[in-house]
């Protein structure tokens, strides 16, 4: 029996046969896992797409965004201009690429803000508790009362609409779901027979914490990022849209909307593109996010 | 019953302190001196002295510290006097209470078709589980959630009033003045402020159905020879309602924030439409009064949502 054992340990390859699988990390399975259904992997080409289109927007897109040629002016698509151009002759595409610059970007900005927060939060809450825990809650409580594009439109209203304070603005809306969430965790976690173990061998109190609650809380945060992320750009897509976001002539989906809504029985292309891609996007992170929820933990699968 | 309820009313209480002081407490963030703000003055105007200046703010309580200056403003709210706006000089309320009345039209309406389309869609989903009629509608509900509601409104536009011209594109009139005129007006912008909820509501019907036509109970009532339809509508509904509930309760506080963007597309004179409005120009006292009424009807939902579950579910009450 012994023998088997170390014979399996030494080589499982040989030992196990067909059955073999190499050993891979618990997150890179739940990758393969994750892109193995095919919805979740058109998302993740279409967000992959969409990053690069916006990471080499100055290489890729044909004209400049801001370019106004009034020759050009309402051109339909065509060779020369693939989505065509607005009132201003501006080409579409190129603005669309440079537009999913300012949506990925505040969107990762916004939720990666809320993560350090929100996770910053819920840690201290969960692991300090007594009273330090109540005053975090009551006000994650009083924040949850204000709906996200409210709560960005209020603070937008009171700052200037500068890029650092849209991602403070829209991330703020993501920071109690992401506290509590992580709360729950870690008053679970700290339960666990490993916690007990390192604590019972001497292990300080910032080494449990860090070492053994964080990373086990957090599969759940990075289905609630990916979610987020919908949000984020739905937010900043509405904010442009309401002429708040980030100021002109910086090309964004939801400002290019705006700006082409009155254009709309002339040059319906002009509105139906950006929409199309801030809806794209939207739709691969909440898919991707779902697919995410239910390979970590297949019991929430919904049936 | 009672006790539960005013319970959960106590509980709020800090809540509500919070919401508000977090409303009042933006206008000491303003970036410079709020005085000019708050007077609706521009910086270094120069048709007012330093003296007029320093009137304004003695009159506005400027000079007091920050506690007494809450407490007055939160004292002057528990009145109905949230000051006068910075552009027209009314009192905030009188230009916010008119439109009040269009914004619930609209959310009113709103709510209705999430429920007609979101319930319905929900227990189909559910009763013909993992069958195209499952799928079509998981697909068209995941879709739901992620639709911008602003490029809805803008292909609807195009659809319904530029390429059929079935319905008008904008404008608004009262349900109470011009019934007809009033749902033709409202049919597009209550649909597209009711297609979010309309998209969570099925996806929870569809999983709190599933968990109860599992249920013993369900089993004994199609047993004994109940009708599939009024095991499905009386019994399994029914107890499937708590996390609907909830979500309703989500949605009405989101329903305002989502009157923001379609009252702009379809120049509705609601409250959504004043907010960006206001922002635009940096009128800070109809934007406190507005985010306050929004957050307040959104715990207000909250606590309607906790009765409604205690009075379906009695061992809530207990707990």
């Amino acid at each position: 029996m012994t023998e088997h054992v170390l014979e399996a340990d030494a080589n499982p390859q040989e030992f196990l046969g067909e059955f073999y699988r190499p050993a891979r990390s618990p997150w890179l399975n739940t990758t393969f896992q994750v892109l193995r259904e095919p919805f979740s992997a058109i998302a993740a080409t279409i967000i992959l797409i969409f990053t690069i289109c916006a990471i080499f927007a100055p290489i890729l897109a044909p004209y400049s965004p801001t370019d106004q040629q009034a020759l050009e002016a309402l051109k339909s698509p065509s060779w020369a201009h693939p989505l065509g151009t607005d009132q201003l002759g501006r080409d579409q595409l190129s603005r669309m690429m440079y537009g999913g610059r300012v949506s990925l970007g505040i969107g990762i900005g916004a939720v990666a803000f809320a993560c350090l927060i929100g996770v910053t939060l819920g840690l201290i809450a969960g692991y300090v508790r007594g009273i330090v825990d109540d005053i975090i809650m009551r006000l994650m409580e009083v924040i949850i009362a204000f709906p996200g594009l409210i709560l960005a439109l209020m603070l937008i209203a009171f700052f200037e609409p500068s890029v650092k304070n849209l991602l403070f603005a829209i991330g703020i809306a993501s920071v109690p779901g992401l506290a509590r969430l992580v709360r729950s965790q870690v008053l679970s976690v700290r339960e666990r027979d490993y916690v007990l173990a390192a604590r019972s061998i001497g292990a300080p109190g910032w080494r449990i914490l860090f070492r053994h609650i964080w990373p086990n809380c957090m599969a759940p945060v990075i289905v609630a990022a990916t979610l987020s992320m919908g949000f984020a750009v739905l937010a900043e897509a509405g904010l442009s849209f309401l002429g708040v976001g980030v100021r002109p002539p910086t090309p964004t989906w939801g400002s290019m909307l705006q700006f082409s809504f009155g254009f709309i029985s002339l040059a319906p292309y002009l509105s139906i593109v950006p929409g199309a891609a801030i809806f794209l996007l939207v739709l691969s992170f909440n898919v991707l996010g779902d697919a995410l929820r239910d390979a970590f933990d297949p019991s929430l699968r919904s049936r | 019953m009672r006790a539960y309820i005013i319970r959960r009313m106590l509980q709020f209480i800090p809540v509500i302190l919070g919401i508000t002081f977090l409303v009042y407490s933006t206008t000491l963030m303003l970036p410079g001196d709020p005085v000019y703000a708050l007077a609706g003055l521009n910086v270094g105007q120069t048709e007012y002295t330093p003296e007029q200046i320093e009137r304004f703010r003695k009159d506005l309580g400027l000079n007091d510290p920050i506690p007494i200056q809450y407490a007055n403003w939160l004292k002057n709210a528990a009145q109905g006097d949230f000051g006068e706006s910075t552009r027209t000089r009314r009192p905030v309320t009188d230009e916010v209470t008119p439109r009040l009345k269009v914004t619930l039209q609209l959310s009113v309406a709103s709510l209705l078709i999430a429920i007609v389309i979101g319930l319905p869609a929900g227990v189909a989903a559910a009763l013909w589980r993992d069958t195209v009629v499952d799928r079509s509608i998981t697909v068209i509900s995941v879709a739901g959630v992620a639709v911008p509601s602003f490029w809805l409104g803008i292909m609807m536009i195009l659809l319904f009033s530029v390429r059929l011209q079935w319905l008008p594109p904008s404008g608004f009139v009262s349900v109470f003045e011009d019934p007809v005129r009033s749902m033709k007006l409202l049919a597009m912008p209550a649909t597209i402020l009711g297609t979010g909820g309309a998209a969570i509501l099925t996806r929870q019907t569809r999983s709190a159905m599933l968990e109860v036509l599992n249920q013993d109970y369900i089993r004994t009532a199609r047993a004994k020879g109940l009708s599939s339809r009024s095991v499905v509508w009386l019994h399994a509904l029914k107890n499937a309602m708590l996390p609907i509930i909830t979500i309703l309760g989500l949605f009405v506080g989101n329903l305002l924030s989502g009157a923001a963007i379609v009252e702009t597309i379809f120049a509705i004179p609601g409250l959504g439409r004043l907010l960006v409005a206001s922002i635009g120009i940096r009128d800070f006292p109809v934007i406190q009064l507005l985010v306050l009424i929004v957050a307040l009807s959104t715990v207000i939902a909250t606590l309607l949502t906790d009765v409604a579950y205690a009075m379906l579910d009695p061992r809530i009450r207990y707990r």
